[in-house]
């Protein structure tokens, strides 16, 4: 944001910051989730998608199971480490940007199980920007985060182009 | 195979009422809670969301005692508390509970002998970093001034456990 | 053709005089100890000639410490009658030495014995002598410990880190 006098552009200066806000007003209206639902939280999740609580009001309606075509990822439910290496690539198949949001318990720290399988915590093995701590959070809650993601992203700078 | 051949008339009144419950759900308020702005009323009955930790109303001391029951019960060992004794109580040096993996049991409350740990009405709150999830004592005190607590207290949850005192005559139970 | 748990035990008894150990009864379920050279001749006498269709389960103990014979094989049997009272279960217990972990696959009887017991050897290292395919259903397939013997320290991660980090590298 700002002006851009790199002597890379020739240095006479432009201005960025209308492009950015529009691309972060776009991206953050028109958020494709990747439901990665594995327990109960997923149930609470589909509450949220389903008409009663409608996060399309918020533009993230399409649930993408195609991690091509998603740019938040709602990990929802235990991680067992032979789970973890499948989510860290689908994390990966999604382009970028990307946001995720640790749903529930489980997957903020490990929740009642703390056992040789369950990851304790999904940022051992990804970048996690909204945690929501609850068994399950209410759908309310989930919106709350989801909102919270659409403010970080109109916060960010330039978009990469 | 005659049974399974389904006749036209059949078939021309499931798809008329098929098309009527359309219709009428065509006209029909929608169900969605318009969500930042009008909000679900929380049931009374309540068990989720965040704790609190209160104070006495009239000397204004913190109730808790620092007796440790909430941490022996706790299922996920999420609650650390550390005791100290001074001017003729006990009081806790120190109160951590763990939201990363409390699973809202309300087992804490239903134990606490002084009513100091409450559930609140209101929603978990996202964070966006993953010790804030942590709630220590000073963040529990402030939750009881943020949030109206919750219906369930210790003292009330034992009362309800608690088998009926006395003969069937006092209590005034006549026999069938 | 009516039977009863009694003329099961009877029959066996008869049938393999050597093999059959201690019978113990406890609320009305039964459990028979077998030889552990013997347990796929048993089963399938059982199946042939008493009709026990159904394999319901397959576990095992670990008796760290209380025992010789350091594990114990479990085999739940059912047999459907024609009534609900000639419903009849009964469960055969090997005894396995911690030396020697393995048995007979009961494969052979029952197909739906293969997942059963892939998932003892998942959990305890008893290894199936004739399974068609012996590997590793619920742990990650290069897991090092056995989760569910004694020795195991149910919070130890460091296994399950190592298979992940594998998995990651291997992956993608």
């Amino acid at each position: 944001m700002g002006l851009n006098t790199s002597p890379i552009f020739g240095g006479d200066g432009f201005i960025t910051t209308k492009l950015s806000a529009i691309a972060n007003w776009a991206r953050k209206n028109s958020l494709w989730p990747m439901p990665f639902g594995t327990a109960c939280c997923a149930i609470e999740m589909m509450g949220v998608f389903a008409s009663r609580f409608d996060l399309s009001r918020f533009g993230a309606e399409v649930a993408r199971f195609s991690p091509r075509q998603a740019d938040l990822m709602i990990v929802s439910g235990t991680i067992t480490y032979k789970m973890a290496s499948v989510c860290r690539r689908i994390y990966d198949q999604m382009p970028e940007p990307k946001w995720v949001i640790a749903m529930g318990s489980c997957t903020c720290g490990g929740g009642p199980f703390d056992s040789y399988a369950v990851v304790q915590g999904i940022d051992e093995f990804l970048p996690v920007d909204v945690y929501v701590g609850g068994c399950p959070p209410r759908p309310e809650a989930l919106i709350d985060a989801v909102m919270k993601i659409q403010k970080k992203i109109e916060m960010q700078g330039a978009p990469v182009l | 195979m005659r049974n399974n051949r389904i006749s036209s008339v059949t078939l021309l009144k499931a798809t008329i009422l098929s098309l009527w419950l359309t219709m009428k759900n065509l006209f029909r308020r929608p169900v969605t809670v318009q969500y930042p702005a009008t909000r679900r009323p929380i049931p009374e009955r309540w068990r989720g969301g965040t704790f609190a930790l209160t104070t006495d109303k009239e000397t204004g001391e913190e109730n808790c005692i620092g007796c440790k029951l909430c941490e022996r019960i706790c299922p996920s060992n999420v609650i650390t508390v550390e005791m100290e004794k001074h001017s003729g109580r006990g009081w806790a040096k120190s109160f951590i509970l763990d939201l990363q993996a409390c699973i809202q049991c309300e087992l804490c409350v239903q134990v606490c002998p002084t009513d100091a740990i409450v559930m609140v009405y209101g929603m978990e709150t996202p964070v966006t970093r993953r010790e804030d999830l942590i709630l220590n004592k000073e963040k529990l005190m402030a939750n009881e001034k943020l949030y109206p607590a919750a219906w369930a207290r210790g003292l009330k949850l034992q009362q309800l456990h608690e088998p009926e005192r006395g003969t069937e005559e006092k209590r005034g139970v006549v026999g069938k | 053709m009516s039977v009863s748990i009694q003329q099961v035990i009877d029959s066996l008894r008869n049938k393999y005089p050597y093999a059959i150990g201690e019978i113990k009864t406890f609320r009305g379920e039964v459990s028979v100890f077998v030889k552990r050279e013997l347990i796929r001749e048993i089963c399938s006498y059982l199946k042939k000639e008493f009709d026990f269709k159904f394999i319901v389960d397959i576990t095992a103990v670990d008796y760290l410490g209380r025992k010789t014979p350091r594990f114990e094989v479990v085999y739940y049997l059912h047999r459907f009658g024609p009534d609900f009272e000639e419903n009849i279960r009964i469960r055969l217990k090997v005894e396995v030495p911690e030396e020697d972990p393995k048995v007979y696959s009961v494969t052979s009887v029952w197909s739906g014995a293969n997942w059963l017991e892939r998932e003892v050897y998942d959990m305890f290292g008893i290894e199936f002598v004739g399974h068609p395919d012996l590997r590793r259903i619920l742990m990650p397939e290069d897991y090092e410990a056995f989760p569910l013997r004694k020795d195991f320290d149910v919070r130890n991660r460091e296994p399950s880190k190592r298979s992940f980090e594998r998995a990651l590298k291997e992956g993608t």
